[in-house]
């Protein structure tokens, strides 16, 4: 506990540097050592809070994601693939458009992911309800590096808990006119969390996988789409 | 920088002017220029009865206000409340209650986390406008393979009038209520300090607009419902 002790002064008494020494160096004591008992039940206020220290948050692009323009989900195979629009291109991420988000060590990167979703309108991609396909399926979920070296799909780590399917079809007729089905379009909102415990500062650049494939054939890739999309994170400290 | 007061030489005389700058120092020290290294950093010692205690309000204004952030909130989850609109009503985007907060920000700078659910769907005027059974000939005249091309409304998250970017949401032909929807927006919004509002608008695709609808029939949606919904909104200062 930090204390100031105070001079006590007689009138009459020759006041001395002592005695206003002792008076400094009790102040010049309190440095680093105001703790618990220095501050009162209720005391801290949002005027004791310095800027950012509960949640670090940013405007730039590195941070906040935001577009209107459709993202084409066209994997080749079963494999998930990261999802971009515009030229030079555009990922939709966290710490994706060049510059990785830092985190340090022991704090927590909230991401938040929030798009509209929709199959191809190609007819030759469309198939009889009967057929055995089951519709399609697309499947979302985050993932992200700490380095912007090479491939992002291969060195990339999920984040757990963010898979996300959406069988994307509905059957509307009865057996004896197959073929009728609706393709709905929808919307998601995927929340992930990473804690930063490499025991140092960390770069990381989140993205949203996505892979659409036939729901029942996932070797038989579709084409489908992600639009209207915001991602954004935001660092809450320990 | 942490207080540090010079101690008086041992036989230097005491002056008004020396005793006035150690009082001085003091009294900064003491009113506002404290530093977070004047603290004890040898142990966690802040707890939560050391901030200052949040408040919770209620109707007509549900928030929580603290001392980092306040969180305001919507909610309408009983059918009672369900927000209906006719198609022919407007033509522009319009406030949803229960989708609708004017909030303070009480800092020179807050940053909103929005967070929204809400179930929707669009009901025909009349049931043989209901697109079911999905069929050549019938309702639309569309192909065997109905896709949801039609719209009915959109919805996106306004902010003080301003449509925010990345956060459309599309509500097509009802396909006799198999098409209906779940949607989920979440968005990141910088604050200043003042009132700011915040709604989630639906603009409905009035009918006679033969651009959209297949020829001859201009009807084949009439009422937007928005049924179960919720908002959260984070504004985090700290």
């Amino acid at each position: 506990m930090a204390l100031v002790s105070i001079p006590n002064i007689s009138p009459g008494q020759e006041i001395t540097s002592t005695d206003i020494n002792t008076f400094i160096t009790s102040v010049n004591n309190t440095s680093s050592n105001l703790n618990d008992d220095n501050v009162q039940i209720q005391g801290i206020d949002t005027r004791n809070l310095a800027d950012e220290s509960v949640v670090f948050k940013e405007t730039s692009e590195d941070w906040v994601y935001k577009e209107d323009n459709n993202h084409t989900i066209n994997t080749s195979s079963a494999n998930f693939d990261i999802l971009s629009t515009g030229s030079p291109a555009k990922n939709i991420g966290v710490g994706s458009q060049g510059t990785l988000v830092t985190v340090p060590d022991g704090q927590f990167l909230v991401v938040y992911c929030s798009f509209s979703y929709y199959v191809d309108y190609v007819v030759s991609e469309r198939k009889n309800r009967n057929s055995g396909d089951g519709g399609y399926e697309l499947k979302f979920k985050l993932a992200y590096k700490t380095t912007a070296s090479g491939g992002y799909v291969a060195g990339a780590t999920d984040i757990n808990g963010t898979l996300r399917r959406s069988t994307i079809i509905l059957a509307g007729y009865d057996n004896a006119n197959p073929g009728k089905h609706i393709l709905p379009r929808a919307s998601m909102t995927i929340v992930g969390v990473i804690q930063n415990q490499t025991g140092s500062d960390e770069t990381y650049d989140v993205r949203l996988l996505a892979n659409a494939t036939r729901a029942l054939d996932t070797s038989e890739a579709v084409t489908a789409y992600v639009k209207d999309v915001q991602m954004f994170g935001k660092i809450v400290r320990r | 920088m942490a207080i540090s007061i010079t101690t008086i030489s041992s036989g230097a005389e005491l002056t008004p002017a020396s005793l006035n700058d150690v009082f001085e120092k003091v009294q900064e020290y003491i009113n506002g220029e404290m530093e977070s290294s004047d603290f004890d950093s040898g142990s966690a010692w802040v707890d939560s009865i050391h901030v200052i205690r949040p408040n919770f309000f209620g109707s007509p204004s549900p928030r929580v206000e603290m001392v980092s952030s306040d969180v305001h909130y919507r909610e309408q989850f009983d059918k009672t409340y369900s927000f209906v609109l006719s198609n022919d009503f407007v033509k522009q985007a319009i406030p949803i209650p229960g989708l609708s907060a004017s909030i303070y920000c009480s800092e020179a700078i807050g940053y909103a986390f929005f967070h929204c659910n809400f179930f929707c769907f669009d009901s025909f005027m009349k049931r043989g406008f209901g697109n079911v059974p999905l069929a050549d000939s019938a309702i639309g005249d569309m192909s065997d393979n109905e896709i949801e091309t039609l719209l009915s409304a959109q919805f996106s998250l306004f902010v003080n009038g301003t449509e925010q970017e990345g956060t459309k949401r599309d509500l097509y032909w009802n396909y006799g209520n198999l098409a209906v929807k779940n949607h989920s927006i979440s968005a990141y919004v910088p604050l200043t300090r003042g009132m700011n509002d915040f709604s989630i608008r639906v603009k409905p695709f009035p009918d006679k607009d033969t651009t959209t609808v297949a020829s001859g029939r201009n009807n084949h949606f009439y009422q937007i419902f928005v049924q179960n919904r919720n908002l959260v909104i984070d504004v985090s200062y700290k």
